[in-house]
């Protein structure tokens, strides 16, 4: 079985952020998570015979640059099946692993990667992959990589998947015309039954938990309107006073901006991990808090105001139940202060 | 995303210009009516041939 696998620059052992710009590059055999990859199928004839390594920032913004390298490699290298990742909660790497078993897909091959649930990937292309779900941090390597290379042998050898919740992937929203023994009738019944005395069930139909958020009615006068800005940036005083944290952030924090035209990088830092804080931290803080350009607006009687403080957090792999809580608490901060409406730079 | 609301590779007067059409993009979703996920763009620089050479 010839296995071609998709790997980020970090698990690629290339580097870090400095390197999420790198083009993709083909390397033949195994590469770190490969090698795992090949032990848990060796007994299945099971061979990584090349690695695609790509930069987090290119795939996704160069995707179709990207995806042509890809497109060559599947075809010099003829894989039976394509793996990708895991991307664990990575969001840009997620993206980028559901890029290529898609574009696998798209020429006959199938493809299996594996991400947490709330991954973008998962959120965006659910529909369209096969991913084995996995832990937010990469110390979920060893459960998810065997899980992969189970699916990636059952794909290779051309079988049917089952439902999700039996053959271990993330429901993909498909639904597929299966026959019961028994009637809808007697298997609600059953349920039910089970449900009342306290046994253990299992719905068959599985309800995704996305919100849909309703959207804010318009503002009608901006120029009576005061702003607030609100930033995943990571953007703290210099030498993080509060603590924040690189990434997974359970709290966010507020500062004053109140007669300040623009935050100086000498004062201000980002201590965000999820990407390469080089311009923010030596060039200008602006790119994650526009306040100058907003400053200028509020001169020009475009908006009236600007809320004193800016509300911070850091944008990357926290989990949506803390985003929301979170959200709550910012909303009622702003709507007890008088704001008519937030500037969010999401990073 | 390393810089949002800017573009380093570009000289000072063209970022912060392309600062302002950001943020007046985010000012222009604010007195729009949605119903539905909607992608607003910021207008697009002129000055193209700048803009390339900054790169």
């Amino acid at each position: 079985m010839r296995i071609l696998h998709f790997l980020n620059q970090f698990f690629g052992g290339i580097g870090t952020e400095e390197h999420a710009n790198m083009a993709p590059e083909v390397r033949e055999g195994p590469i770190g998570p490969g090698r795992l990859l090949e032990n848990a199928l060796k007994g299945e004839g099971g061979e990584v015979v090349a690695t695609i390594i790509c930069g987090d920032n290119y795939i996704v913004e160069e995707k179709d640059a990207a995806l042509k390298i890809v497109k060559e490699a599947l075809d010099k290298y003829k894989p039976d099946v394509v793996v990708a990742g895991p991307a664990f909660d990575a969001g840009r790497y997620g993206l980028g692993c559901a890029y290529v078993c898609i574009a696998a897909q798209d020429q006959g091959i199938p493809a299996v990667t594996g991400m947490h649930v709330d991954n973008t990937g998962i959120i965006t292309h659910r529909r369209d992959i096969v991913s084995v779900p996995t832990s937010t941090e990469a110390s979920g390597m060893g459960d998810a990589v065997p899980e992969m290379a189970r699916l990636a042998l059952k794909l290779a050898r051309g079988e049917q998947l089952g439902p999700a919740a039996s053959d271990g992937y993330i429901p993909s929203g498909v639904r597929k015309e299966v026959s019961h023994d028994l009637p809808g009738s007697q298997r609600a019944f059953d349920m039910m039954m089970a449900r009342v005395t306290g046994q253990p069930y299992a719905s068959e139909v599985q309800i995704q938990g996305y919100d849909i958020v309703t959207p804010a009615p318009p503002i009608t006068d901006m120029p009576n309107a005061t702003m607030a800005l609100v930033t995943s940036g990571g953007l703290v005083p210099k030498g993080n006073p509060d603590g924040q944290v690189g990434g997974r952030a359970k709290d966010f924090f507020r500062y004053s901006i109140d007669g300040i035209e623009r935050l100086d990088p000498s004062d201000w830092e980002s201590v965000h991990m999820g990407f390469s804080t080089v311009h923010l931290n030596t060039k200008d803080p602006s790119y994650a808090l526009p306040l100058p350009v907003v400053r200028d607006l509020q001169n020009a009687g475009v908006i009236k105001g600007v809320y004193k403080y800016f509300l911070s957090t850091t944008g990357n792999g926290t989990p949506v139940t803390t985003a929301k809580r979170m959200g709550a608490e910012m909303g009622k901060e702003l709507k007890d202060a008088g704001v008519d409406g937030v500037l969010l730079v999401a990073t | 995303v390393e810089h949002v609301c800017g573009d380093p590779r570009l000289s000072p007067e063209l970022d912060r210009e392309l600062g302002t059409r950001i943020v007046e993009a985010g000012l222009t979703a604010l007195q729009t009516h949605v119903t539905e996920p909607t992608r607003f763009e910021p207008a697009a620089i002129e000055d193209r041939e700048q803009v390339t050479n900054a790169t």
